[in-house]
């Protein structure tokens, strides 16, 4: 039943006006739900209006500062509402008392939803003075004169809040505590006091703004100070009796939840100090822990657990470097065992065994990097550092350091060689060669790389034994993509010689058919040529001489006229020791229709015609008739011998004066076609030590290079930086020893190019 | 102890200084005269007159005494000396009689380990291997070199050894068996810098073999010490 309402008062009766005036906001403060007709609120309103407008006629202006009765009367009104809300608060304040918890929250809220609401209310009612009065007032800079909405939030904040909101904050805080252990609250009360206490932040310079001040000091601050204390306790409790790895879970499943509860009933704005302070006592907190598991997790590949320990770690500063330095030396430690393991042989370790073990474990931590470590780039890093070390340091470069590159050049050399074994669509070939590429990047002795390769692909074009064209093409790229065009200038170079050959060869034929007839064609060989830059191609001279068979002779010396037509001037050399043909065996017994083919070098060839004249041959006449050392006329009998080709007198005799071969008329051979170019090998090793000592020469000579080109431009310059300098200009190549950097210098300072000045210079001598 | 100094700078600076010099030069040129063995070249004294001069000043070829001749005269070659190095060097020390030549001789002889002496053993050390060094070669021979150390590195020259390590001993062992190469203008003179160093601190703080700038012969040469410090005696047979 609302109440009644006083008689409308004299607009001269102060008294009397505040009288009704109270009337009414005491109506809109207890009893708006009842309804407040429009009579009574124009009512109310207008009473303010002639309150406030009357008694400027009867205003004397009497008063030093001059500024009229509206003033006067306005300020009187205003005091008048203040101490009514105070009045108001006190008994809402003592009402609280006999709540607490949840219906002390209700209260509140419920309270506030009323006071505010009321607030609104009587901003309207009063408009007149919040138009006048309160706006002059303010205008000259008045403190603590607010429009009268904001009058009842000053109010609320002063003689409600600051009474009762510590008992709120600490039901929200059970509240929360009790939704974080799983039971079900009304969240909407949480974010009804959260608008409460944001709604208090006044703006003491500009009442129409808020700031976040109320709400941060009296319930963001409880509230971060709650949760770290939950989790702390949480945290270590758990950790007691549970393992790591179920710590995690736990511990990413409370930083979500947290995340999700801004979402649900807090401002938004706690965002970032909420997650810091639980990753704090969450993660920070217990980040020894974690990473003392890492290499645990590490043993076991436990991909996921270690995703979630990067993902939980992250979220602090410097939280994954200890992670990438474990994950590091793992690495490294995992590499070197595998070598061990494929190294037990010593240093006969296959190329491709080799490879592979080093393939393998970057294969395995590459992809551990990508997907429990986000593929982020510092571990990366630290998977490079780790291959790095394995792939140039390990128990099979132990006592020759530069195996890594010789062996890789070796495996690409089998993958590069035609073979028996059914390898490669063309992609399954990109992707081995793009193996090959990988673990290249890691090698620092890329020089010896080169080397190895440079031999052995000139061994595969003049051997012709190379698989693909395309596939050498795409390695030499994938080479100069990785280290410049001078890197692999020697390799494009004898490439181009063969292509150049094969049309070369093709312009022969042309120029055979229209220079001679064809009686004079048909008792030629047929031949093809190959012409290799000198200066290009890692092969010197023959070591032996030879008197090549008549037939031969007439051969090249046709090809010696066209070529010398076409490129006058240049000269040609013969790579006897590189050459091979074929040969038909008329005399054999059992194969006269179709007789054998021998495969033969140039040597053996040679001697072989020997015995178109005569049936048998001692060893000096084959000496004598061939012209060729030794060295090489020994071995190159010896496989007609063993190949029964040739029979010895007396039997089983050593290839010396006094030993007669003889033409064997009996040779039988399972396939037509027989290989009697048997290269007697050098020794893999010896060659390899043979490439090893010109590596060696031709580093020397690259750091002497470096060296005065260098002090060229300096001039002087301090021995470190010097050594400094010279590093950084070959690591790309390979990386120099400070020993024979010195060595170098020692050189160049005997030979005057450089001098010792005072305190570790040197100086460079024009 | 420091007359000739005192000598040399007072006969250069005093009043009647270029006088009594002048008379100084034309004593010694006759002096030198006195010596000359070979009558086509009228500059020049060798082996036979150097000889007998020595006798008379009262040095030995095998002594440091005789190094120390050879760079006051600046000798351009072992055993012999020219009129123009002759006369400059001796007058420049104010000597122009054979007796005080022989006492100057002896006195520096005997003053060569002290540390004020230091620069002028320096320049006779530098002096040496000009001296020693055959005139088409680029380089010394190692037993020639290791051979005058032995008279410029030790008493009555500066002594070259400190409590824990006989360097003079150990460097000769350590060049004839590990580095067995001859020895360039650059080795002789960083081998009197490294006599100078490991005098002054024997504990070898000041080496390095990463940043310091010393050639490889130095370093590998204190490796080796290092080695046999750690190792003991023997073990350096290995390597």
């Amino acid at each position: 039943m609302p109440t009644a309402m006083p008689p409308m008062p004299n607009k001269d009766d102060a008294h009397g006006t505040w009288l009704y005036l109270q009337a009414g906001v005491e109506k809109i403060m207890v009893e708006l739900q009842e309804g407040m007709d429009m009579k009574t609120y124009m009512g109310l309103y207008t009473a303010i209006h002639n309150f406030c407008t009357a008694q400027k006629a009867v205003s004397t202006g009497g008063f030093s500062h001059n500024r009229g009765g509206a003033h006067l009367l306005g300020e009187e009104l205003y005091n008048h509402l203040i101490s009514y809300l105070q009045n108001h608060l006190a008994e809402v304040h003592t009402r609280s008392k006999s709540h607490v918890d949840e219906a002390l929250l209700t209260f509140y809220i419920k309270e506030w939803a009323r006071y505010t609401t009321a607030g609104q209310y009587n901003n309207h009612l009063f408009r007149y003075l919040n138009r006048h009065w309160v706006k002059r007032e303010m205008d000259e800079g008045k403190k603590n004169i607010y429009d009268i909405y904001t009058l009842h939030l000053v109010r609320w904040k002063e003689d409600m809040f600051m009474a009762t909101h510590n008992s709120v904050m600490s039901s929200v805080l059970k509240l929360v505590e009790k939704q974080r252990n799983g039971e079900t609250i009304e969240q909407s009360q949480i974010r009804s006091i959260v608008q409460s206490f944001v709604s208090l932040g006044l703006d003491e310079s500009d009442s129409s703004k808020t700031t976040l001040d109320v709400y941060k000091e009296h319930f963001e601050k409880p509230f971060l100070e709650a949760t770290s204390e939950y989790y702390k306790n949480e945290s270590k409790s758990f950790v007691a009796v549970n393992s790591v790895v179920e710590y995690m879970k736990k511990a990413e499943q409370r930083l979500d939840e947290e995340k999700e509860r801004v979402g649900l009933y807090l401002l938004a704005d706690i965002m970032n100090p909420l997650m810091k302070a639980c990753e704090e006592v969450l993660i920070t907190a217990h980040a020894d822990t974690l990473i003392e598991e890492f290499q645990v997790l590490l043993d076991n590949d436990r991909q996921a657990d270690m995703a979630r320990m990067y993902r939980l770690l992250s979220r602090i500063p410097s939280g994954l470097d200890p992670l990438r330095q474990k994950f590091e030396t793992h690495v490294r430690k995992e590499g070197l065992a595998a070598i061990d393991k494929v190294a037990a042989d010593g240093d006969t370790v296959e190329p491709k065994i080799y490879v592979e073990a080093l393939l393998d474990v970057h294969t395995q931590y590459k992809d551990l990097v990508n997907k429990a470590f986000n593929g982020e780039s510092e571990f990366v890093r630290s998977l490079d550092n780790a291959c790095r070390e394995f792939v140039n340091r390990n128990k099979v470069c132990k006592s020759v350091t530069t195996r890594s590159p010789e062996l890789l050049a070796r495996y690409t050399d089998t993958l590069l060689k035609k073979s028996s074994a059914k390898m490669s669509e063309e992609d399954d070939m990109e992707k081995m060669l793009g193996h090959v590429m990988t673990v290249f990047r890691y090698i620092e002795d890329k020089d010896v790389f080169q080397k190895f390769y440079w031999k052995m692909l000139a061994k595969r074009l003049v051997s012709g034994t190379s698989a693909s064209d395309d596939a050498e093409t795409s390695m030499i790229t994938k080479l100069k993509d990785a280290c410049g065009f001078e890197y692999t200038n020697k390799l494009q170079r004898m490439f181009q010689d063969m292509q150049i050959s094969k049309d070369l060869n093709s312009s022969y034929k042309d120029w055979l058919s229209t220079t001679f007839d064809a009686e004079d064609q048909k008792g030629a060989v047929e031949a093809s040529y190959q012409i290799l830059g000198t200066g290009f191609w890692p092969l010197n001279p023959p070591t032996t001489t030879l008197a090549p068979p008549q037939a031969l002779i007439k051969t090249y010396e046709r090809f010696q006229t066209f070529y010398l037509q076409k490129h006058s001037g240049r000269k040609l050399t013969w790579l006897w020791q590189y050459c091979k043909g074929e040969i038909k065996a008329n005399f054999t017994k059992s194969q006269v229709k179709t007789p054998y083919t021998f495969q033969v070098s140039t040597y053996q060839m040679a001697i072989l015609l020997l015995f178109n004249d005569q049936e048998t041959l001692s060893y000096e006449e084959i000496e004598a008739g061939t012209k060729i050392g030794k060295e090489t006329l020994d071995p190159s009998i010896g496989v007609c011998v063993k190949a029964r080709v040739l029979k010895v007198n007396p039997e089983g005799a050593k290839p010396e004066p006094g030993t007669t071969y003889t033409v064997n008329h009996g040779f039988k051979n399972k396939k037509v076609k027989v290989n009697l170019n048997i290269v007697i090998k050098p020794e893999q090793k010896a060659e390899a030590d043979e490439t090893n000592r010109q590596i060696e020469e031709d580093r020397k000579l690259l750091i002497q290079s470096a060296l005065v080109r260098i002090m060229k431009s300096r001039k002087t310059m301090q021995h470190t930086m010097l050594m400094t300098e010279t590093i950084n200009q070959l690591s790309s190549r390979f990386q120099p020893k400070v020993p024979d950097i010195k060595k170098c210098i020692d050189v160049l300072i005997e030979k005057e190019y450089l001098e010792r000045l005072a305190d570790g210079t040197l100086g460079y001598l024009a | 102890s420091n007359w000739n100094l005192e000598q040399a700078v007072n006969g250069f600076y005093s009043s009647n200084a270029s006088a009594s010099n002048n008379t100084h030069k034309a004593a010694l040129s006759k002096l030198f005269d006195k010596y000359r063995d070979d009558p086509k070249s009228a500059d020049t004294i060798s082996m036979d007159g150097m000889q007998k001069y020595m006798t008379d000043v009262g040095v030995s070829p095998e002594d440091v005494s005789f190094l120390i001749l050879s760079e006051l005269v600046q000798s351009p070659s072992m055993g012999e000396m020219e009129r123009n190095g002759f006369v400059t060097g001796w007058s420049g020390a104010g000597m122009a009689l054979l007796e005080q030549q022989q006492t100057f001789l002896q006195q520096t002889r005997s003053n060569l380990s002290k540390p004020q002496y230091r620069g002028q053993l320096r320049k006779i050390y530098k002096h040496t291997y000009t001296l020693l060094r055959p005139a088409s070669a680029r380089t010394l021979d190692l037993d020639v070199a290791i051979e005058m150390w032995r008279v410029l590195l030790s008493a009555p020259s500066i002594d070259w050894s400190t409590p824990s390590t006989p360097w003079l001993d150990y460097y000769v062992e350590f060049l004839t068996t590990n580095w067995k190469k001859a020895v360039n203008k650059d080795m002789w003179d960083q081998t009197f810098a490294l006599v100078e160093k490991t005098l002054e601190d024997e504990s070898l703080g000041w080496w390095n073999e990463l940043e310091s700038a010393w050639p490889a012969v130095v370093d590998e040469f204190i490796t080796w010490v290092l080695e046999k410090r750690k190792g003991g005696g023997d073990a350096m047979e290995v390597e």
